[in-house]
């Protein structure tokens, strides 16, 4: 894959933790390149540093050493502020716990990073209005988010995500907290965000259903990447 | 950011309201210590302002009219009248003094007045008549309501005995209280033939005060010369300069009160919401933003706090002055931007805790399921 073309590129990215002369690798000189219109799931076992990945690859944290290049710009050498400016604008978070902000409506959350992002607040409510609408929760936009159900959830922090268009969004397990129907509906809508509109997304999962939306899969293990075919993961237990 | 600020708060509404209330109770404090201080300040010292005189002449040492440790001979008065600026001259005596109404203690600033010039008598009467004959006194109505006295009651000193004739009003020193009496009574009452305490005096028109005062210290002699408002100043500073301390270190208490009771509820509510804090900045706020959030979130508790306090010093103030009439509590404009101003600082110190421990919140933490 040209590396040209991908809006997401880890090149040589190490992690490493803890105590100098007792070092843990969490990742070992781990490159990948995520084009546009990709999901590309992450699977690995428990502990083998998949959210590390993640949130190296989120712009959360420095790696130890290697690269992270996001929509063209390399993070390495960027402040914090500048760091938050290329979360807001090219990267979109999807997570395990949902983690909507409790004390606004559907629409206030959504409006909330279109403000930051300088847009005017008539933009941004009908931005906002629009994607629920395209997301099928136009008639929850004011609801309180408790009143919510997971899927519901789910489904809002994902229009959350999308929401200034990044270039990728990256999503840790966000089906495990959700029954199958709506863990499908979840990764029905992530697959349409990458197909239809044209972002990348990078997930984390330990969930073999979602296998099926994937269009690469990589295996984390012992601080290294390796590509796997979907048809070869979907007929055997991801977690062996 | 405000409307963000203004949900967190709505949201935990029981914490919002005690953190404006600990606020709130601050400003309530700081806002009745300023005002009893201004009360008293405005009290003490307007009796003194308000006597028809320009200038009071006191035995050299006495410096207010409270201590009144003043002794002149009745000889000095027309040494006085007879500088060709002087239009009329007045003496007083002023004692504190003790008397028994019904067996009970009675403290009373008594001053015995020259009747034919009313210069130094009651300010305003409210019941009663106003110039005490013989044997008669008029009360300060603030005395009259502390010792529950009225017209007809009686006051003794010794083998004298003063029957309450009229009640005025202006006689109110804060901590003590006038009451008039004729000048002969007073003379009588304390055996001073020959002696007063003060000497008042007033210029004729076209006179200059600053030349006569300069005249007067000059030739007379073991005297200070002072004009009314420096002699009202001398005896505010008398009495107020022993509470200011107190006041002081009591408003101080209250502010460090109010911070640490906004700081710590401000404090729990960031820790449990650290993980809001964690992915507001996964998902691209900064630190700045965040520091923005709580110090909004502490002034908007800061703001309501303040209209709490202020308010309940407005409806409390009254009833406190009718419970206790010696409390006098003068709330002016700028004294509540004072306390605005000082309510402004202590939300943003109170927001400084949570502020730095909202910026030591990791985003990662938003991935821990």
């Amino acid at each position: 894959m040209a590396t040209s073309d991908a809006v997401l590129e880890l090149v040589d990215v190490s992690q490493t933790f803890g105590a100098k002369d007792n070092p843990t690798h969490a990742m070992k000189s781990v490159s990948l390149q995520i084009p546009a219109r990709q999901v590309v799931i992450i699977m690995g076992p428990s502990g083998a540093g998949k959210s590390t990945l993640l949130t190296i690859a989120g712009a959360l944290r420095k790696p130890t050493s290697g690269e992270v290049i996001v929509a063209g710009t390399p993070l390495s050498s960027l402040s914090e502020r500048r760091l938050a400016e290329v979360r807001l604008r090219t990267i979109g978070f999807v997570f395990q716990e949902f983690n909507l902000l409790s004390s606004l409506t559907v629409l206030q959350n959504l409006e909330l990073v279109l403000r930051k992002a300088r847009m005017p607040g008539r933009s941004a409510s009908a931005r906002a209005t629009e994607l629920l609408s395209i997301l099928g929760l136009s008639h929850r936009k004011d609801a309180r988010i408790k009143t919510l159900s997971g899927g519901e959830r789910q489904r809002v922090a994902i229009a959350r995500a999308v929401v200034n268009n990044p270039a990728v969004i990256l999503a840790d397990e966000p089906t495990a907290s959700l029954d199958g129907i709506r863990g499908a509906e979840v990764m029905s809508m992530l697959q349409m965000i990458a197909h239809d509109m044209g972002t990348a997304v990078l997930m984390v999962s330990h969930d073999h259903r979602v296998l099926k939306y994937a269009d690469r899969i990589v295996w984390l293990e012992d601080g290294h990447l390796e590509e796997r075919e979907p048809a070869s993961m979907m007929s055997s237990d991801p977690r062996s | 950011m405000i409307e963000l600020a203004l949900r967190n708060l709505i949201t935990e509404r029981t914490r919002f309201a005690f953190s404006a209330a600990g606020i709130g109770f601050a400003v309530f404090l700081i806002t009745i210590l300023i005002g009893m201080y201004q009360g008293w300040n405005q009290k003490v010292g307007s009796f003194v302002e308000d006597v028809n005189a320009d200038g009071w002449v006191v035995r050299q040492g006495t410096n207010d009219f409270i201590a009144a440790a003043s002794i002149l001979p009745d000889s000095m008065g027309q040494q006085i009248a007879n500088h060709p600026d002087v239009q009329s001259v007045s003496p007083l005596i002023v004692r504190p003094m003790q008397f028994q109404h019904d067996g009970k203690n009675v403290d009373i600033q008594l001053v015995g007045y020259d009747e034919t010039t009313g210069v130094g008598g009651p300010p305003k009467i409210t019941k009663g008549k106003g110039n005490p004959g013989p044997g008669e006194i008029v009360l300060d109505s603030t005395l009259a309501r502390i010792a529950g006295l009225g017209i007809g009651d009686t006051l003794t000193s010794g083998k004298t005995s003063f029957k309450v004739t009229g009640i005025t009003s202006g006689g109110n020193f804060a901590f003590t209280q006038a009451s008039f009496v004729s000048l002969d009574s007073a003379r009588s009452l304390l055996d001073m033939p020959g002696f007063v305490t003060f000497w008042t005096y007033s210029t004729k028109p076209g006179g200059s005060q600053a030349h006569l005062r300069s005249d007067l210290q000059d030739t007379l002699p073991g005297v200070t010369v002072f004009s009314s408002h420096e002699f009202a100043q001398a005896t505010r500073h008398r009495i107020l300069d022993s509470v200011i301390p107190i006041i002081g270190l009591i408003v101080g208490l209250a502010f460090i009160v109010g911070i640490a009771i906004t700081s710590l509820t401000i404090y729990t509510a960031t820790i449990e919401r650290a993980r809001e804090f964690g992915v507001m900045k996964a998902i691209g706020f900064n630190n700045f933003d965040l520091y923005r959030l709580v110090l909004v979130q502490s002034m908007i508790t800061g703001v309501v706090g303040f209209v709490f306090g202020v308010a309940l010093t407005l409806a409390v103030s009254p009833f406190a002055q009718r419970l206790v009439p010696q409390l006098i509590v003068y709330t002016r404009a700028k004294d509540v931007l004072f306390v605005l101003i000082t309510t402004v600082v202590m939300a943003a110190g109170a927001a400084i805790v949570p502020a730095r421990r909202v910026g030591s919140v990791d985003p990662a933490i938003a991935f821990k399921g």
